[in-house]
């Protein structure tokens, strides 16, 4: 066992995820090693099907590795049971997805509010959380909307206040602009550099280069392990992504 | 918030929501109401039967005395014994003013029924409802049916002819017992209508005078035996009843723990050597045993229609529920990603099956308490039930509520655990959640048929699962709809074979003893009106065979006779040949008798037996009845050239009145027996049948529309958004629909082939249910019933549809297309 370094929010070893369909095995991740730094803005980036959403479903707790181990904040996650998993999704993981993933019929205060809603806060206190949150993404003004009353982008910033109002050790987006036309999407994306530079951890997964180079690291997975980690193009526009060939890279 | 989310659901799923709730009221409130219904009734006429001390054992005797009775009082294991003589009596109601609308007067079979000389007899005691108990030997009090039947009211003065003289007799009162709530003559005859049978007690020595004034009849050819009807009704029991201080019916209460068998054997030795005719133990009485099965009839409605009901509402929750948690997939999986706990989920949506539940159930326990105290009460008012005992019963509302509660936990447990199952990762998912992996093994099939019905056939196996579900509702509606209303066809063609085909008669004429049949045809031949007259042989016998016992009613009938036949169920007829005899298929049953089969018949209550042959076991609607041939019957019995009974056809309907007050002058006559009248009793007991049946075709129909309904609309809803995508490519609405009834075409017709032996089978069991050795019914399931129940449930389903793909027109298409949240 590797010491935690309290400086990473995210390390994982050998991460190992195996999907069983009938007969044939697919392995979506196969030995990822992966840390992340507190405050640190890092993209996942690969072709299709390589295994980006299966390590974003770990990273966020949402499905358990076959094999390997997963500390986040420091706790060995791979232990824990369902409720505890439940527990630390809602403490300390802020998700944005793709589908925006909005409660229909709700109005953008009561989507905000919904992860409060089971972190025992008051009925005041989650009142003045989401609503902070939802000034956070220049929504102040909108708290009383439905989600088919606001435009994709406006629904994407309300998921991401509703990410953000437990604030998260992590937030964690797969392909939030995956939905969205190109300039709806650049704003969701200035809206990440600002949490990055208030000092969040971000982790964005994508397909597309351009969204990817935001990020200050930026991992490329393959067949579901890891082949290149580096710089962002923002960040290191002439220097090429240094190859990695094998574990405990970072 | 779940629950503003749950309010939501249920404002949004109305109807069907509302049709859980009504077909979850009904189940508890039917479960509750005739189960209290049954508890009242049953703890009413047990009180009542041990506030008259009805006793424990009749035994009818050939002759009992004071030191017989004393004997058999003495033995261990008997609290008490007593005897009192039972003798039916010819009865004149002079000018009647008749409940069936008759008038004029008429000779009824009374069942006198001695008291003692002051107050109560310590066994069947007697409850006085007007007026008092007799006060002098020429004083009656009578059974209140009888005094209704022929508006009797005390003061009145009835009349028993008598050779060459009339007894006057004064009714002193009306009164019920706990033996004749339900009047039955005998097994055979177990709804006489007032106009022929009637229950009347007397002092014992006022009957003694009567039947001193009956005793110089002359014995029918030195037999001395009861020839017109059972012990009760005979030149013996007469000739006892004549006797000072002599019995023909023994009755006695068992002590405490007492062995009743043991008993039994000992009474039948302390009476003497074939004394002892028949042992009928209180629950055995043909009336006790008839209200029992009506009581037994509520209770087992209580457990057969709660069972359908809450089964169609359990199969309606999880379709419900099944259908909001696919819908919800992606929701159930964002909230899991937010971090809500899985028991959460799981609670939010039993919550939902269980709110469901509770507001049915209460609903349902509020009407049940109502439905269990209204049957109590019109119960109690018909049959005048003495001692009414009624309890509120916090139990057994709280055990509807409980069950109602459990079914729908149940029904919700699946769909729930279901949706906290789902992986949170699914949120994450862009794509449908996978609906319906199909049968790869039917991918290829249709091929080669048009594309529309290629699709139809697919779309069915592409959803195995939705679709046996529309054809398993289609089934159950199916065999609901059909099984009751083949009940009502059995009920009609039973009746109509008894009184079409084997009843042929119109007026039946017992006569207290066997007359030269030359002479009585003549007398009956000279009536006017009278088109068709037969003379039979009515005999009360005993058939043994193995060592086991049944008592029946033998008719000798004439070769070739045309007013009474043995008719089967088939409607075919079956007569004796010589030396045989037909018997019933009860008769057959217990003693295990097969055609070919010899059986011993003696006459009742000590004749020689008769070794004779069973030609035919045959189902008749009414009782066991044993026939033979007349003149087989006259030579077993040394009955040559007499008989007993008259049976007559009229002309016309306008004769029966006239006819009747001829054949009721005949000398001899104990009864007239009128099938019309026989007929309205039996109407007013199918009436109430029919009352039942009509109430369970009722709830039939609205289950099956219930599960027709909710299985058509789910599954459309449940393709809501394929469909609306079709919609979005351009298919128009009227393709739609008509892929959409294809579809449930096909499936209705799999479910009317499936439902089909599903219903014979049930109509099987539903006749078994309510068949005895007094009363059967044939099984009939016609093509007509058939058509009519394929017909409407086909319909039901097809209408069904309309809810579903009205919201499939109206949804907003953009919307759906765009993205599966708002
Ligand atoms: N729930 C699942 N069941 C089976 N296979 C899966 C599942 N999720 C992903 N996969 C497979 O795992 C591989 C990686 O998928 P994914 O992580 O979704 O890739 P990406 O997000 O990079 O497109 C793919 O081959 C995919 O088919
Ligand atoms: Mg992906």
């Amino acid at each position: 066992m590797t010491e935690t370094d309290p400086a990473h929010v995210i390390e994982t070893r050998g991460l190992i995820k195996i999907y069983r369909m009938g007969p044939t095995e697919v392995r979506a991740l196969d030995g990822v090693d992966l840390d992340v730094r507190r405050g640190e803005y890092l993209s996942i980036m690969g072709p299709s099907g390589s295994g980006k959403s299966t390590l974003m479903n770990m990273l966020g707790c949402l499905d358990s590795p076959t094999e390997g181990s997963y500390r986040l904040d420091g706790v060995e996650v791979s232990g824990l049971t369902d409720a505890e998993l439940a527990a630390v999704r809602n403490r300390k993981i802020g998700f944005v997805f793709q589908t925006f993933n909005l409660l229909p019929r709700y109005t953008a205060q009561v989507n905000v509010e919904l992860p409060l809603l089971y972190s025992g806060a008051s009925r005041a206190e989650r009142r003045r959380r989401a609503h902070e949150a939802l000034q956070t993404v220049g929504l102040g003004d909108r708290t009383d909307h439905r989600p088919n009353e606001l435009s994709g982008g406006q629904r994407q910033r309300v998921a991401l206040a509703r990410a953000l109002v437990n604030d998260p050790a992590i937030l964690l987006a797969d392909e939030p602009t995956g939905n969205l036309d190109t300039r709806v999407g650049q704003e969701i994306l200035r809206l990440f550099d600002e949490l990055h530079a208030q000092g969040r951890t971000v982790v964005v997964v994508t397909h597309d280069p351009e969204v990817a180079a935001r990020a200050e690291r930026v991992v490329r997975v393959v067949d579901g392990r890891i082949v290149e980690d580096g710089p962002g193009a923002r960040f290191a526009r002439t220097a090429s992504p240094a190859p990695v060939d094998g574990p405990g890279a970072g | 918030m779940l629950g503003r989310k749950l309010r939501r659901e249920i404002g949004r799923q109305k109807g069907q929501i509302g049709a859980v709730l009504v077909v979850m009221a009904l189940g508890i409130s039917l479960f509750v109401g005739s189960y209290a219904g049954y508890l009242d009734l049953d703890a009413s006429y047990a009180r009542s039967q041990r506030e008259l001390r009805l006793a424990d054992v009749h035994v009818d005797v050939v002759r009992a005395t004071a030191a017989d009775v004393a004997r058999v009082a003495g033995l261990p294991g008997v609290e008490a014994a007593e005897g009192r003589v039972v003798v039916s009596l010819p009865l004149v109601v002079p000018g009647a003013d008749r409940a069936d609308g008759g008038a004029g007067s008429v000779k009824v079979e009374a069942r006198f029924i001695g008291l003692p000389g002051e107050g109560q007899p310590d066994h069947d005691r007697v409850f006085v409802q007007r007026g008092d108990l007799p006060g002098a030997d020429d004083e009656v009090l009578l059974e209140f049916h009888f005094a209704e039947g022929h508006r009797i009211s005390p003061g009145d003065t009835l009349e028993v002819p008598l050779p060459g003289r009339t007894a006057a007799l004064k009714v002193a009162g009306i009164a019920a017992s706990a033996e004749y709530l339900w009047v039955a003559r005998d097994a055979q005859d177990f709804m006489p209508g007032p106009q022929e049978f009637g229950v009347v007690w007397m002092r014992r020595d006022g009957i003694r005078t009567l039947a001193e004034a009956l005793a110089p009849l002359p014995p029918p050819l030195g037999l001395g035996l009861a020839l017109a009807g059972t012990a009760g009704g005979s030149a013996h029991a007469t000739a006892v009843a004549a006797e000072a201080g002599a019995s023909n019916q023994v009755l006695y209460m068992l002590a405490e723990g007492a062995d009743p068998a043991a008993v039994k054997a000992a009474a039948g030795e302390a009476l003497g050597e074939g004394n002892a005719l028949a042992s009928t133990s209180r629950d055995q009485l043909v009336g006790v045993r008839l209200l029992q099965m009506d009581v037994d009839g509520l209770r087992d409605m209580a457990g057969f229609f709660p069972v359908m009901f809450l089964a169609v509402g359990a199969f309606i929750v999880a379709a419900l529920l099944s259908r909001l948690v696919d819908a919800q997939r992606p929701l159930i999986g964002t909230m899991l990603a937010l971090g809500v706990p899985r028991r959460r989920v799981l609670g939010h949506y039993l919550s939902f099956s269980l709110g469901v539940g509770a507001a049915g159930s209460v609903l349902g326990a509020l009407g049940g308490i109502a439905l269990g105290a209204l049957l109590t009460r019109e119960y109690a008012r018909e049959l005048r039930i003495p001692f009414v005992s009624v309890e509120v019963r916090p139990g057994l509302v709280a055990s509807g509520i409980g069950i109602g509660l459990l079914v729908a936990l149940l029904a919700g447990l699946g769909p729930a655990r279901r949706a906290a199952a789902i992986p949170p990762a699914e949120a994450v998912r862009p794509s449908a959640p996978p609906v319906g992996r199909g049968l790869t093994l039917f991918r290829h099939v249709g091929a080669g048929l048009p594309v529309p019905v290629r699709m139809g056939l697919r779309n069915l196996v592409r959803h195995p699962g939705r679709a046996a579900a529309t054809a398993a509702g289609v089934a159950a509606s199916l065999m609901l709809v059909l099984t009751t209303s083949a009940l009502v066809d059995s009920m009609d063609r039973g009746i109509d074979l008894q009184f079409q085909e084997a009843m042929r008669y119109d007026l039946r004429a017992d006569l207290l003893l066997p007359q030269p049949a030359e002479d009585l045809g003549g007398r009956v031949a000279g009536i006017p009106g009278a088109a068709v007259m037969e003379t039979v042989l009515s005999l009360p016998v005993r058939l043994s065979a193995g060592g086991r016992h049944q008592d029946s009613l033998l008719h000798g009938v004439p070769r070739g006779a045309s007013l009474l036949r043995s008719v089967d169920f088939d409607g075919v007829e079956r007569m004796p040949r010589a030396g045989g005899v037909v018997i019933g298929r009860p008769v057959a049953t217990k003693l295990g008798l097969a055609v070919g089969d010899p059986v011993d018949v003696s006459l009742l209550p000590s004749g020689t037996p008769r070794r004779l042959r069973v030609d035919a076991v045959s189902d008749t609607t009414l009782g066991g009845f044993t026939v033979m041939g007349l003149e087989d019957a006259r030579g077993a019995f040394g009955l040559g050239g007499l008989s007993n009974t008259v049976l007559v056809g009229l002309a016309s309907p306008g004769d029966r009145e006239a006819v009747r007050a001829a054949l009721q002058e005949l000398p001899g006559v104990l009864r007239l027996h009128d099938v019309a009248s026989v007929r309205v009793e039996l109407g007013r007991m199918m009436g109430l049948a029919y009352a039942m049946v009509g109430a369970m075709l009722a709830f039939s129909v609205v289950l099956a529309a219930a599960i027709l309904f909710n299985t058509a609309t789910l599954a459309i809803l449940e393709r809501q958004r394929e469909l609306a995508t079709m919609r979005a490519i351009g298919r128009p609405m009227g393709s739609i629909a008509a892929m959409i009834t294809f579809e449930n075409g096909l499936l209705g017709l799999l479910g009317l082939v499936a439902g089909l032996p599903l219903s014979v089978w049930a109509i099987r069991e539903a006749l078994a249910l309510y068949s005895s050795d007094l009363f059967s019914l044939p099984f009939v399931l016609t093509a007509r019933t058939f058509g009519i129940a394929a017909l409407g449930v086909v319909l039901v389903l097809l209408v069904a549809e309309w809810p579903g793909l009205r919201q499939v027109a109206r949804m907003n298409l953009a919307e759906v297309v765009r993205s599966r949240e708002g």
